[in-house]
């Protein structure tokens, strides 16, 4: 199967999940061409290996989108603001 | 007077004008100091790193050429400074080069060899510390690879601009992010799916 998996895919044109995976990153900023990124949606859409690796990756991404907000120290600006001050820069 | 949001008159900051320059800080500390933070791990070092920053900025002005945007220009120089730190500490991420490629998925004849499973979303919702788990999975990256993933997925910056802040070409910052996403993924996976 291993060995057939790869012929049969070049004759029906179709990307292997290492292809997909290294174009992942455009992929799911949809900055691909349309047709490349159709085919890649069509092999995803019938491979589980890849739907499952899309799903966390896209699952990491997210988890980084929330991770935005940290606590800033106290007075940061105002702090700033005084370093500036003293060294000429603001009034 | 301006409020945060409105765009920088890049004008009256080359010209040296002081409330533009007040504005510029009032507008990018908090954004400029999660970064350096992120890449050095440190607040009091991120915070003094974040003000050595504004200043090194008003003090070279007159090499700003306009070929980016303004604060592309400003956090490439936060980036270098926060690089110098780590440098001059010598202080070592967790994580090398080498332990990130081990992070990415090994592929026989094109296809994986390792099946994932997708993560349960009841069991990411129930996490609950999820941003604890993700800050101490970024903090041990490579240097390089927490600049990039802090910039491009957490504060969202276009990767174009991620790459000009870097000082890479897209293509190598495209690479540089999808690795650093990929070794995450690793990372993340041991602990939500256990
Ligand atoms: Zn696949």
């Amino acid at each position: 199967m291993r060995l057939v998996a790869p012929l049969m895919r070049k004759m029906m044109d179709e990307p292997s999940c290492q292809e997909v995976n290294q174009f992942l990153a455009d992929y799911v900023e949809d900055n691909l061409d349309a047709d490349v990124s159709d085919r890649y949606r069509k092999h995803v859409a019938h491979c589980d290996c890849c739907k499952a690796y899309l799903d966390q990756y896209q699952g990491t991404i997210d988890l980084l989108h929330d991770c935005r907000n940290c606590d800033l120290p106290d007075d940061l600006v105002e702090h700033t603001l005084e370093f500036l001050k003293e060294r000429g820069v603001t009034a | 007077m301006s409020q945060p949001g409105d765009p920088l008159d890049v004008d009256a900051l080359l010209a040296g004008d002081a409330t533009a320059f007040e504005q510029l800080v009032r507008q990018e500390s908090p954004r400029l100091f999660r970064v350096i933070n992120r890449v050095v791990n440190d607040e009091d070092e991120a915070e003094s790193l974040m003000q050595e920053t504004f200043l090194q900025a008003y003090q070279r002005l007159d090499t700003f050429r306009r070929e980016s945007k303004f604060t592309t220009w400003l956090y490439a120089i936060g980036i270098n400074l926060a690089r110098g730190s780590l440098r001059k500490s010598k202080r070592l991420s967790p994580l090398d080069e080498a332990a990130v490629e081990r992070m990415q998925p090994d592929f026989s004849g094109g296809m994986y060899v390792d099946q994932a499973e997708s993560w349960n979303p009841h069991r990411l919702a129930e996490l609950s510390q999820r941003r604890e788990l993700v800050h101490q999975a970024i903090a041990q990256l490579p240097d390089d690879y927490r600049a990039i993933v802090t910039l491009r997925d957490i504060e969202e910056l276009p990767t174009d601009e991620v790459a000009r802040i870097l000082e890479i070409s897209n293509g190598a910052a495209r690479v540089r992010l999808h690795r650093a996403r990929q070794a995450l993924r690793k990372l993340l996976d041991s602990h939500i799916r256990p």
